[in-house]
């Protein structure tokens, strides 16, 4: 397994492309017969086009079967009511969204201004830009890569991408997780991510590993040709350790404009699972991602998740406190600059006695984003003395903006502690000029305190991490974000 | 009659499973209404200053109110680019005259039935020191509807005192009113609606209505008794300084449901709202709230609190809460808080260290709770009811 | 002591009592017995044990008796639900009063008493010897109608505590620490409360303190110094102030 691995450390156009061409013909004249009927159903997501994406990943018979169901259940399923607009979304041409990742282009003149001032004004060196260009984002170098992946395999822990999981010795685990904790009836992205689901991760910590570094899987994106609708996959066994750490640091240029990712998560007996994700696709990017974790029995959930990227976001990651004893704690910050809507948010379930989860979340609006938190806290009657704590804070910095708060809480035993509490206000004027009056620009004034109001959640990412996301409030701050 | 659809709708949907995104009111409001001959009509008591009538000149000066406060809102909306929230459900209801908390569905019931509008008014500048007291019963069977305008002039002060109850058992009676009101420049409105009906009668009540320039409402509402309940309530704030206070106590138990829709619209510069429940919930009951302060663009300066307090007393009961804050004005703090469960187990314990059993305890807590709310209620002989309800009730 | 009562009738006893608190032991076979009318007094260092005996006594469901019994009134209550331990004519000042709001102090009292007699509480009768009790501690009376201790500074929670013992008249009361945190006027407050308490009901009291200054005007007829869950030592007044003039330093190690 790890031999695949070691393959796919050097990120380049053929390396990802790994599919063979044997349908170019059908995408490759989508461009010029745009108008032809014919072809506009060739595009449009049909059970040919999910049985061709089978085909070239050499899916066992199962998946298979599995991806035309869920293409079945995608076509009998109506897009969420109450979320941002997506109608921008060209349905039609789902297709070319499933294949435009083979034909990601490296060439930087391709990739769009605001990403190219993204990069220079995180001081990424030219080098390393031309390569972020083509695959995604890498900021490190492989020999960063080679370090972690020895570690890892030391400890024992199965880090490879899912298609080739998919036919090792991992083959029948797989099956058994794969969209189990997504069913692809949960909403229409679901299943349309089960129909055409493409790269990603599977991560196995046996029992009693505790990881001390993180694991980061933009290498592992990059590898697997980053694709917009990657699967993750993570498994910690009881007593376990695990950090992981999603790879959409660095700002992605994607040539399609939508994503629909899904990561499950299964958290054992007394293992921990820390996700983060500092998430800054470009902002052309329908982000519909769907994540959600299972915990057992004095497990530990705990999300550190900031959306700064993306024209439309859905993104409320999930946990199911299913065993005694069970946490979960979610960090979040979302920023929605210009142009943006961003509706983040976390879900939980509790199942289990004893369960607690405890959800803050800081957004932030400007110059006429919109971000909204919507949740859910439920508890069923099994979830005895249970504990919820919900806080979240808006911060508006102009009115052109809009900021909405919609938590929902679903109560179904008097045995439970809940606690809720909101609020939405603005910077002071007062400490805007207390720092000014100690020589600070206006400017430099607000993207200090909004940076502080982000610092419960800067304090939860590891430093590198923590300093990439003050940069990108910086940088939205002044207006060129 | 057709089945009536969504009531109760959430200014901004969410996620279905949930639930809480509307409700459908049950078929017994889907019948002909009562009393064809004066249908609806409620006997007004004489209260010096304040002019009451149904007529026809009543129904088109009520028109006019309303075209006038319309044109008062939408010049708020006039001052710049208004951005939707996600999930927006407000075009469905912009037909309404006034905008109230159950939505657009309840003026359809109320015209097809042929319910004329009962309108109160004041006269300018005129302090009306009764509180003038509706009384309101179930028909013994069937379904009564009841449509009443208040109008609160210039300058002016009312108290308005709405007390729904019943005789011990009505059969397949259900009882529906709406109230709607404007606040002048100015003036002040105290409404207390109280609903203390059998259980076998279901009900809704619906509020709405607008402030205009410092116009100021308070509500008070007691929910104890009906085994299905809906109550909306949808204040405007349209006006600079106008303000609101809307407390609302309620007690849940049995089967029953009680389904709650709650909106303060702050338009006007420097309004203030301030939105309490407080609630108890005992065997099987089910609780839906939605609670939505929105901040609208042009209302710098203003503050918003909800605060949301439920005691659930049975390992059965369903509790449903939307907290939901929309804004689009930099200059504003809203917040909301929301504290559910049981009594705290350090409560109980210094209860006991005092002699006072759990029983005992919850018992105490919950007459308080209530009695806290019917207090604020201009009604003395209201508060002894209150107390014999709860008597009964927790017996 | 109340002339009345016999020597040899004891009101409260604990028979080698150890409590746990989620698991940890915290007291060791503790044996204590309490006359009608006594005054006894608990003293030792933070950490003790001292308040865990107090809610051991008045039944916390968290304190969990893991060996011994308590003895109240001749009978075994090591199993009585903290209520029946109150109606019983037990009572505990806890050192932080909980604020229950909605429910204001004096028809919190006025319940309690309903509660621990079974009989109607006379509305006019109480409301005269509340006031009466709330002057000799220097309360004002609005406090009777403010919700239970919500607001309340620390010195108006421990009077509200006081004043609860005074009305309901219980035959032994654990005070902990009622007087610290308090400034001098309001431990003479306390104090004052305390000794009527004592003139009017003659109850006993297990007084758990740190200072002296709360005993000044009664009379200690035992004290017990308890170190790491045990009782190290039992002696009369002067005990109270060796311990205050050199410490527990003897005790220790």
């Amino acid at each position: 397994m790890s031999d695949v691995s070691q393959n796919r450390t050097k990120p380049s156009v053929e390396n990802c492309n790994a599919v063979p061409d044997i349908d170019r013909s059908v995408y490759d004249i989508r461009d010029e017969e745009h108008e032809s009927d014919f072809y506009r159903l060739e595009e449009g997501l049909t059970e040919e086009t999910v049985r061709r994406v089978s085909e070239e990943k050499n899916d066992p018979d199962w998946m298979r079967e599995f991806r035309l169901k869920c293409l079945d259940i995608y076509n009998r399923t109506e897009t969420p009511p109450w979320g941002p607009d997506i109608s921008g979304l060209d349905m039609d041409h789902i297709s070319s969204y499933v294949r435009s990742k083979s034909e990601m282009k490296g060439s930087w003149e391709e990739v769009p201004e605001d990403i190219k001032n993204t990069f220079e004004r995180l001081g990424i060196p030219q080098a390393e830009r031309e390569s972020l260009a083509g695959v995604g984002a890498q900021y490190d170098s492989e020999l960063v890569y080679h370090n972690v992946r020895r570690e890892v395999a030391e400890a024992g822990v199965v880090y490879t991408d899912l298609e080739s999981a998919l036919r090792g010795e991992y083959a029948e685990m797989i099956r058994s997780h794969f969209m189990h904790l997504v069913p692809p009836t949960d909403h229409k992205f679901a299943a349309l991510h089960g129909a055409v689901w493409s790269g990603g991760s599977f991560v196995y910590v046996p029992k009693g590993v505790k990881l001390d570094i993180p694991l980061q899987s933009y290498f592992r994106l990059n590898a697997a040709g980053a694709g917009q609708f990657e699967h993750t996959l993570i498994i910690v066994e009881e007593g376990a350790d695990l950090h992981f750490i999603e790879g959409c640091s660095a700002p992605k240029y994607n040539v399609a404009n939508l994503h629909a990712g899904c990561v499950e998560l299964y958290v054992g007996r007394g293992a921990r699972l820390r996700y983060s994700t500092i998430e800054n696709w470009s902002k052309n990017m329908y982000n519909l991602n769907t994540k959600r974790a299972t915990v057992a029995e004095d497990g530990i959930m705990e999300w550190v998740s900031g959306s700064f990227g993306s024209h439309t976001s859905y993104l409320y990651p999930m946990t199911i406190l299913k065993g005694n004893r069970s946490r979960m704690e979610f960090t979040g910050i979302t920023f929605a600059g210009k142009g943006q809507n961003l509706d983040t948010g976390a879900k939980v379930v509790h199942i289990g006695e004893q369960t607690s989860s405890l959800i803050s979340t800081k957004s932030i609006v400007k110059s006429g984003g919109i971000g909204t938190y919507r949740s859910s806290v439920v508890i069923q009657p099994s979830a005895r003395r249970a504990r919820s704590s919900v806080s979240c804070d808006s911060l508006m910095l102009d009115a052109q903006s809009r900021s909405d708060t919609i938590p929902g809480m679903d109560i179904r035993t008097s045995d439970a502690d809940v606690g809720h509490e909101a609020k939405i206000g603005r910077i002071s004027d007062e400490a805007v000029f207390y720092l000014m009056s100690r020589g600070l620009s206006e400017e430099d004034a607000k993207a200090m305190i909004v940076s502080g109001f982000a610092d419960p959640v800067s304090k939860e990412l590891p430093l590198e991490y923590a300093v990439e996301m003050n940069n990108l409030i910086k940088l939205e701050m002044s207006g060129n974000g | 009659m057709d089945e009536i659809k969504q009531v109760n709708e959430l200014p901004v949907l969410t996620y279905r499973f949930l639930q809480v995104n509307g409700a459908t009111l049950p078929d017994v409001f889907a019948q002909q209404p009562v009393t064809a001959e004066g249908a609806g009509e409620e006997e007004i008591p004489a209260v010096r200053g304040v002019h009451a009538s149904s007529d026809p000149a009543a129904q088109e000066r009520i028109r006019v109110l309303c075209r006038e406060v319309r044109s008062a809102i939408r010049q708020k909306e006039a001052v710049g680019q208004v951005i939707a929230p996600n999930g927006d459900t407000t075009a469905r209801h912009e037909a309404q005259r006034i905008r109230t908390g159950m939505g657009i569905e309840i003026d359809r019931l109320m015209e097809a039935g042929g319910i004329p509008t009962g309108l109160l008014e004041t006269e300018a500048g005129v302090q009306v020191q009764d509180p003038l007291v509706l009384s309101v019963t179930p028909a013994e069977t069937g379904l009564r509807l009841i449509r009443r305008f208040i109008h609160v002039a210039e300058g002016s002060s009312l108290t308005v005192v709405i007390d729904t109850k019943g005789q011990e058992e009505t059969t397949a009676a259900a009882i529906g009113e709406q109230t709607c009101f404007v606040v002048e420049k100015d003036a002040q409105l105290t409404l207390a609606v109280s609903q203390m009906l059998p259980q076998s009668v279901a009900c809704f009540h619906d509020i709405g209505g607008v402030c205009l320039e410092n116009g100021t409402v308070r509500i008070t509402q007691l929910a104890i008794g009906s085994g299905r309940s809906y109550q909306g309530v949808q204040i405007e704030l349209a006006g600079d300084g106008a303000q609101s206070e809307d407390t609302t106590g309620m007690l849940v138990r049995g089967e029953d449901l009680c389904d709650m829709n709650y909106v303060v619209v702050q338009r006007g510069r420097d309004t203030r709202s301030l939105m309490q429940q407080n609630g108890v919930l005992l065997d099987h009951a089910v609780k839906n709230f939605r609670g939505t302060i929105d901040f609208r663009l042009g209302s710098a300066g203003s503050a918003g609190d909800e605060q949301e307090d439920v005691l659930l007393l049975s390992p059965e009961v369903t509790n449903r809460t939307m907290p939901v804050i929309l804004c689009q004005e930099e200059d504003v703090d809203g917040r909301h808080g929301a504290t559910l469960g049981d009594l705290a187990e350090e409560v109980l314990f210094y209860m006991a260290s005092r002699g006072i059993d759990e029983e005992e305890a919850r018992r105490l807590v919950i007459r308080s709770r209530l009695l806290s709310v019917a207090r604020q209620i201009p009604d003395p002989a209201l508060m002894v009811r209150v107390e014999r309800q709860i008597r009964s009730i927790l017996r | 002591m109340s002339a009345e009562l016999r020597q040899d009738e004891i009101l409260l006893a604990t028979h080698n009592l150890s409590v746990s608190v989620n698991g940890a032991p915290i007291l060791h076979g503790v044996d204590l017995a309490v006359r009608p009318g006594e005054i006894h007094v608990l003293m030792g260092p933070n950490g003790a044990g001292k308040s865990t005996l107090g809610f051991a006594l008045m039944g916390n469901p968290h304190y969990e008796v893991t060996e011994g019994r308590i003895d109240f009134n001749g009978e075994d209550i090591t199993g009585l639900s903290t209520d029946k331990r109150a109606r019983a004519g037990m009572f505990l000042s806890f050192q932080n009063p909980l604020e229950v709001p909605g429910i204001s102090l004096g028809s919190f009292i006025r319940n309690a008493l309903h509660q621990q007699t079974g009989q109607p509480v006379k509305l006019l009768a109480f409301k005269k010897q509340l006031a009466e009790a709330m002057a000799l501690l220097s309360m004002d009376e609005s406090y009777a109608d403010r919700d239970l201790n919500v607001g309340f500074s620390g010195g108006e929670k421990k009077k509200a505590e006081i004043l609860q013992l005074l009305m309901l008249r219980p035959k032994f009361a654990i005070l902990d620490e009622t007087d610290s945190g308090l400034d001098v006027d309001a431990v003479r407050t306390v104090s004052r409360g305390v000794e009527a308490y004592q003139q009017q009901v003659g109850g006993a009291l297990l007084i758990i303190t740190h200072s002296t200054r709360i005993l000044e005007a009664l009379h200690v007829d035992v004290t017990h110094v308890l170190v790491k869950g045990r009782l190290v030592a039992t002696g009369g007044e002067e005990l109270v102030e060796e311990i205050n003039s050199q410490g527990f330093e003897r005790y220790l190690g």
